[in-house]
């Protein structure tokens, strides 16, 4: 619970540092909603480059980011009292919204439930096999190294950053609520936009819509680098449509082209997703230019609108800079894994790769069928593209039936930027998951058509069916949020052990087994992970042995298991962990062939003893070379 | 807005909202109760 009062001096620095920058340059705001969401997500986003530099020089020590934090609270203590004194008086606002304070209440409902699930210990397998596995190494080594195991050390990770700042300052649970952060932030953003360019009803409508999508209830109490980059993917839309309309509240112009250029660069620096964010934006950029904005003679307006474009993509690849640049210097490949054939890499090879790229495909082919009929997939069968809740049925309802209802630009621009990433998405990799950074945009076209076919002349029958509509999906998502989330709130709560929550969860998760080894394994231990990828609870220092995702041990060099012992030896390590109560990794499966299962047997029969076994998994001392008995 | 679109609006959305909770209960069905 301490980490709560940690989470509130977090989220006070970013939007310190966020406002006093805005402020130097004199940006004005439509509201106050506004201001705060464009100060914590600049705020975000300089905490995130600055860890990026600190972890660069080694620079990651608790009294380094209590100093950072300290100092940034002082240089803007005026932005911060501000900012709570319109926070408390805010609350006043909410009831005026009478008719909408059953949606209020939901919005509050999801957050308030998230946030106390935040609280729970890492436990998904995403994030403790890196999304903080990776940062709770850099934090207890002070800086960056290379991990040369941990194939996903090598991703682009601006949220893994901010969350790095959160474990060095307290603990994973803060890197957790972090990541809660940015949903409600993100919601905020929704209904501050649409206030601005839309109407405030059909803000706390999309707000509600975006929150309570089952995908968003569940990953904004899990940190995942898809919520931050929505986060700052309709952060950098949301500017870049103040820059484009260009109102008399909207100050400096330069400075909202800038804020749009600087978000788009963290979308980028997020996931690797994020670089075809750079192409929509600009193209976006482009064609408004052209279009929609200035008049003059074409071959002007092209000059300008090529310019600002170029300058656009220009910033924003700066801004996503450092996190290529620490992906070249450990891996040797700034877009490690990919690209082998052109750029290589460390510990990589051309097996593993392409293994990485096999592992990305899902969903249904590429033909221009399965493409047409995408959105019913999705919306019907979350479970071709690895999600087993999704989006809910609203999206699929309504977004079609913006056809019937008067449209104005900005909601056909915030359709495009919803609806244009399908195609990168379809032709690489379709995981609904990588679809997040959209679900802020047709939530809000969802709430649109809803608003506008309750409010046309529509007959009082049809408004009635969609009040009803919309409140069996929102009860059906609270369902869903309960049987994704409530699992974490005994724990959270302190009503539950750690070891009772993580033997409740099935998984095969090796937290006892961590707890053991941090325990009683001496300094100089170093541990050998087989079929088990999530290491984040292990103290000691760690390798994944996955035969097809890391090149440290090169398996296509190991034909026996003496082979296999040489190259243990070599790279020191002195323990096993084999657990094959793992539900995700077993002998025989993608990742560990039956030939190399083979050889694991082997290997623990003639190089191992075993020292302890919990919950399936067993603990083996390692012995091979001079001096092994 | 005219009745033919009134109609076909209704019957859109009840026709998504329909099938996404029979696939959600199918899909969903197994994992009830802890499985």
């Amino acid at each position: 619970m301490l980490e709560l009062i940690f989470l509130a001096f977090f989220v006070l620095a970013a939007f310190g540092t966020g406002s006093l920058l805005l402020s130097i340059f004199r940006f004005r705001f439509h509201s106050f909603s506004e201001e705060f969401f464009f100060s914590i997500a600049i705020g975000y986003g300089v905490v995130a480059l600055l860890t990026y530099l600190l972890g660069f020089y080694g620079l990651l020590y608790r009294q380094v980011f209590t100093l950072l934090f300290l100092a940034l609270l002082a240089v803007s203590f005026g932005r911060v009292k501000h900012a709570v004194t319109q926070l408390l008086a805010s609350q006043k606002v909410i009831p005026k919204l009478n008719t909408f304070s059953v949606l209020v209440a939901v919005i509050i409902f999801f957050s308030v439930f998230n946030l106390v699930a935040s609280l729970a210990p890492p436990w998904s397998y995403d994030t403790t096999t890196y999304h903080l596995a990776v940062p709770k190494i850099y934090a207890m080594e002070h800086g960056f190294v290379a991990l040369p195991s941990l194939f996903h050390s090598n991703f682009v990770m601006i949220p893994g950053m901010a969350f790095l700042a959160a474990f060095v300052v307290k603990n994973g649970v803060l890197a957790n609520l972090v990541n809660f952060t940015f949903s409600v932030l993100l919601a905020l953003g929704i209904y501050s936009f649409c206030s601005r360019f839309l109407n405030k009803k059909a803000g706390v409508i999309a707000s509600a819509i975006f929150l309570t999508l089952p995908i968003i209830a569940v990953y904004s109490a899990s940190a995942h680098a898809d919520i931050p980059q929505a986060f700052f993917a309709f952060s950098a839309f949301y500017a870049f449509i103040v820059w484009a309309e260009r109102s008399s509240n909207s100050s400096p112009v330069l400075g909202w082209f800038i804020v749009s250029a600087f978000m788009t660069g963290l979308v980028a620096a997020s996931k690797f997703t994020g670089l075809a964010f750079v192409a929509i934006m600009a193209s976006l950029m482009f064609f408004y230019g052209i279009f929609a904005g200035k008049h003059g003679p074409l071959p002007r307006l092209l000059k300008t609108t090529v310019l600002s474009t170029a300058a656009f993509i220009l910033l924003a690849l700066v801004v996503a800079f450092p996190a290529y640049l620490k992906n070249w210097v450990y891996s040797g490949n700034p877009f490690f894994p990919l690209y082998y054939n052109i750029f290589g890499g460390k510990f990589l090879n051309a097996n593993v790769s392409e293994f990485f790229s096999t592992t990305l495909q899902h969903g249904t082919g590429i033909s221009l069928g399965s493409f047409l009929i995408t959105p019913w997939n999705i919306t019907m069968h979350p479970l071709m593209f690895i999600e087993l809740i999704g989006i809910g049925p609203l999206f699929l309802a309504f977004i079609p039936l913006l056809l019937f209802v008067k449209r104005n630009r900005i909601i056909v621009l915030t359709l495009a930027t919803g609806l244009l990433p399908l195609i990168p998405w379809f032709l690489t990799s379709q995981n609904l998951r990588y679809l997040t950074y959209t679900f802020p945009f047709l939530s809000i076209v969802t709430a649109f058509v809803i608003y506008s076919l309750a409010n046309s002349a529509a007959s009082k029958a049809l408004r009635s069916f969609i009040a009803v509509v919309v409140a069996v999906v929102l009860v059906s998502n609270t369902v869903l949020l309960f049987g994704a989330n409530a699992k974490q709130l005994p724990v959270a709560l302190g009503l539950e052990s750690e070891a009772d929550f993580f033997a409740k969860l099935k998984d095969g998760q090796i937290y006892g087994m961590c707890q053991f080894t941090n325990s009683n394994l001496p300094a100089s231990a170093r541990i050998l992970l087989l079929y088990e990828d999530r290491g984040y609870h292990c103290d000691t220092p760690y390798i994944i042995g996955d035969p097809r995702q890391q090149a440290f041990i090169d398996y296509s060099k190991i034909s026996n298991a003496e082979d296999y012992a040489k190259r243990l030896w070599e790279i020191g390590v002195t323990h096993i962990i084999v657990n094959k109560a793992n539900t995700i990794h077993k002998p025989g499966d993608m990742f560990y062939s039956n030939e190399t299962a083979a050889i694991i047997e082997s290997l623990i029969k003639n190089y191992g003893t075993l020292a302890h076994s919990e919950g399936g998994a067993e603990l083996y001392s390692f012995a091979y070379g001079p001096g092994a008995s | 807005m005219r009745t033919v679109y009134l109609v076909i609006a209704a019957a859109w959305i009840a026709a998504v909202v329909s099938f996404y909770f029979f696939f959600t209960i199918r899909t969903l069905l197994p994992y009830a109760g802890g499985g």
